[in-house]
């Protein structure tokens, strides 16, 4: 395991490289992408758990806190959507050195996984892309999280600021709309099934994407604080993100 | 500002250390410790130790937060060391790297809720902690407890129906997946109060400084100065602050700020104090 400071200089971004378990060859590097706010802490046992079975069935792995979260340099006020697109770009391209691969895989969840969406377009170093629980639309992100009228200003959602900058980028995000040109193959896994998400395949198929959509029923909701601390690790999805990972690798 | 990512100890611990710009440390001061609260890693309930760290270094103090095993981003340790155990085992391998990598020699260790409980029981271990800062720390009920909290229930018939109603078995309460959930390894048990008296006397006695923030959602407080009721021996030595309105993860951004505002001032307030004292 190594933990490190990577990207930029003037915004270090924090890492944490793994490799995958000898004597295994290695069947690839997988970039890790969590999501913002407090479902970045609730989600960090579940991608710790990921990494682990990602090591175990032979990917190399890097995760990281994008600008202006976890450890990373940069204040919560100052977080910005089109930063942690680029933050995701230079992800890439440390994993690509640390690891010494020309291509690599992406899995996020949530703003991950539609932050790792964005982050591909136009690129052509990127295997696969799995979408875990995406957030399809920005607006219906923040219609969901703070209701209508929406506040001015600062606004705080479960102990994270959300700039009004910020806010008006996630609010032009749509992946029905920017996350169907996509260069690599993309699997979709949701715990639920939803209208939104069934737009977005149709966009994929429209534009010529065969790709996959996966219902894995998991209990709890990354929005929700669990009553007794506890941290939510969804087994059955985090083994069909192996198991794509490892079948697209194979064949 | 500087920030390392590393790891550290036998049980290869992950940590960032945060430090002054070259030149605007303050000489001999304490290295600032942070500890996990429950499961939730290094960065703290709402980004908060982030927050205090660079906020720390700003006034020249070194911090450094780290992962307990099997917290975070740290390993399993292979040993079966309990996790009560290890709160001091490996807040003192911290410790000793600051001591042996940076030449600290003192330190201030603190957190929320499971790290306030680590930080007490450390401070207690080893002398060369100086302070200690506890978001909901150990509390214990007084007579003025009782009364705020019983008194105007006694006289409002809408309060006895409720309690009725709570006492009664829920009903429609959906299971869930045990198997997908991980639980904190630590269950939070106050001691006896008399025990923790007499910790608190011993860091008195050390010339420990102490700071305690209580939120509103510590089921066990609701008065300012119910802390110093209860351990007088700390009046005039500690700083306490009571935010009724706070929650217990301070989410509130405004509430953060107070936290950031009070912690920062003890900081420097002791720490000048000091220094005025070895000064002569």
């Amino acid at each position: 395991m190594n933990p490190f400071y990577f990207g930029p200089s003037d915004r270090p971004l924090f890492g944490l490289f793994t490799r995958a378990r000898e004597p295994a060859p290695a069947a690839g590097a997988v970039l890790l992408c969590y999501p913002v706010g407090s479902e970045y802490m609730r989600a960090h046992r579940a991608f710790r758990q990921l990494n682990t079975l990602l090591n175990r069935a032979g990917f190399h792995v890097l995760r990281f806190d994008y600008s202006c979260t976890g450890d990373s340099a940069g204040q919560g006020v100052d977080a910005r959507v089109s930063t942690w697109i680029e933050d995701v770009g230079w992800a890439i391209e440390e994993l690509q050195d640390t690891a010494m691969v020309d291509r690599v895989s992406l899995v996020g969840l949530r703003w991950g996984a539609t932050l790792a969406a964005l982050a591909a377009r136009g690129r052509d170093d990127v295997d696969q892309i799995v979408l875990w629980d995406p957030v399809v639309s920005g607006a219906a992100y923040l219609d969901d999280r703070l209701g209508t009228p929406r506040p001015t200003g600062v606004v705080g959602i479960e102990g994270y600021p959300f700039s009004d900058v910020l806010r008006a980028e996630m609010d032009e995000v749509d992946l029905r709309r920017d996350g169907t040109d996509l260069p690599a193959e993309i699997s979709v896994m949701v715990a639920e099934d939803s209208e939104a998400y069934r737009e977005y395949m149709d966009g994929l198929d429209t534009a010529g994407h065969r790709a996959g959509y996966r219902v894995v029923p998991a209990p709890g909701d990354w929005a929700q604080v669990d009553p007794f601390g506890d941290a939510l690790i969804p087994q059955d999805i985090i083994q069909a993100i192996i198991q794509q990972l490892s079948r697209g690798r194979a064949s | 500002m500087r920030e390392r990512a590393l790891s550290f100890g036998p049980a290869n611990l992950v940590g960032i250390l945060t430090e002054p710009d070259p030149g605007a440390a303050l000489p001999g001061a304490p290295a600032w410790i942070t500890l996990n609260s429950g499961i939730l890693h290094r960065a703290g309930a709402s980004r908060m130790y982030v927050r205090i760290a660079r906020a720390l270094a700003e006034l020249g103090f070194a911090s450094f937060r780290f992962d307990f095993s099997g917290i975070g981003d740290s390993e399993v340790r292979k040993d079966s060391i309990s996790i009560e155990e290890r709160f001091i085992l490996e807040t003192r391998e911290a410790m000793d790297y600051l001591a042996s990598a940076r030449g600290v020699d003192s330190f201030v260790v603190g957190g929320l809720c499971s790290g306030a409980d680590g930080a007490f029981w450390t401070a207690l271990e080893d002398s060369r902690v100086v302070g200690v800062w506890q978001i909901d720390a150990f509390c214990y009920r007084t007579v003025s407890y009782r009364v705020r909290r019983y008194a105007p229930k006694l006289l409002n018939p809408v309060a006895w129906v409720h309690s009725i109603r709570t006492r009664l078995p829920e009903v429609g309460t959906t299971e869930r997946d045990e198997e997908q959930f991980v639980k904190p390894e630590y269950r939070r048990v106050f001691p006896p109060r008399e025990v923790v008296g007499q910790g608190l006397s011993t860091l008195k006695e050390r010339d420990v400084e102490m700071f305690f923030f209580f939120t509103g959602e510590l089921e066990d407080y609701n008065y300012a100065e119910q802390h110093t009721d209860t351990f007088p021996q700390l009046e005039g030595h500690a700083e306490i602050v009571h935010i009724p309105a706070c929650s217990h993860t301070v989410t509130d951004l405004e509430h953060q700020d107070r936290l950031l505002r009070d912690l920062t001032g003890w900081a420097r307030r002791f720490t000048h104090e000091r220094a005025a004292v070895a000064a002569g």
